[in-house]
């Protein structure tokens, strides 16, 4: 029986072996190597009946791969405001990076873009969309608050578990290979916008 | 986030780390209690943390855990509409 993608996610097993997937932009020699280990392992664990050694392989592969391939920017000083307010007082945001979008609004371009979109919280749900290639999105478009919490946001204002909303928010696309336009443009501008608002806080779900 | 390496090296001002797949920073499509509950751990990071850089690790695992129950455990019971 043929495994659909959706069930891999599903399965908590497999779910922190989504990493592997970088495994198409290392070298071939690698690739090769990679199925070498899993074929003797998954023998061994035939014999044994124990397949842990498999799952190991698997999650530390994952992560070294991960860690190769997509090398992670480094800074030095960390940015620090406290909240100042208790929650129920403060202004919240709650912006992603998964490449939301609202159907009227330029999609991003999944090649790398900096830009962002407004979405506001009251878009019908019919009018989201999501363009990014590099992580799963089966699924997202029609339940967006698995990268964009901006639902279960609002069920929190109501509830007076945060003061208030922010809305609109903001949208990126987080594959972006040239991020200076980002850091030194579109990036500060939405944080002023928000400064404006009047928000406390951010909460950036990362894809 | 999905790795705490990578929220370390990036000196995030707080993260909380979810050992969740890439592209699930809320939880999964269709399972509005898990994305609840980690809003409400990112909500509660937000306003709890003291010092710059501060990383929580979740312990949750996936979709093996009862969201439902973990909400109407922290809310005292008065669950409804959550």
């Amino acid at each position: 029986m043929a495994i659909e993608k959706l069930d891999l996610i599903k399965n908590p097993e497999t779910a922190p072996f989504s990493k592997l997937k970088y495994l198409k932009w290392t070298e071939e020699d690698e690739v090769t190597e990679f199925f070498n280990r899993m074929f003797h392992l998954n023998v061994a664990a035939r014999e044994t009946g124990d397949w842990s050694p498999v799952d190991r392989f698997l999650e530390e592969e994952g992560d070294r791969i991960a860690a190769k391939v997509a090398r992670p920017m480094t800074f030095d000083d960390t940015p620090w405001s406290p909240l100042k307010k208790r929650l129920s007082e403060s202004k919240v945001a709650v912006l992603t990076t998964g490449g939301i979008y609202v159907a009227g609004q330029e999609p991003f371009d999944t090649d790398g873009d900096c830009s962002y979109r407004e979405i506001p919280l009251d878009t019908p749900l019919d009018q989201l969309r999501v363009a990014h290639t590099r992580y799963d999105t089966i699924g997202v478009a029609e339940d967006v608050d698995s990268v964009l919490a901006m639902h279960r946001l609002s069920e929190l204002e109501a509830e007076g578990f945060v003061g208030e909303a922010q809305t609109p928010t903001y949208s990126f696309m987080g594959y972006i290979p040239d991020p200076s336009v980002l850091m030194e443009v579109t990036g500060p501008e939405v944080a002023g916008r928000l400064k404006e608002d009047g928000v406390d806080g951010v909460v950036i779900g990362t894809t | 986030m999905v790795d705490r390496t990578r929220a370390e090296a990036l000196s995030v001002p707080r993260g909380l780390v979810l050992r969740f797949p890439f592209g699930r920073p809320f939880g999964a499509p269709g399972n509005p209690d898990q994305q609840r509950v980690v809003l409400e751990d990112a909500l509660t990071l937000l306003s709890s943390a003291r010092e710059p850089g501060e990383i929580r690790s979740a312990p949750y695992r996936w979709r093996r855990e009862d969201y439902a129950r973990i909400l109407a455990e922290r809310h005292g019971g008065s669950s409804a509409g959550i």
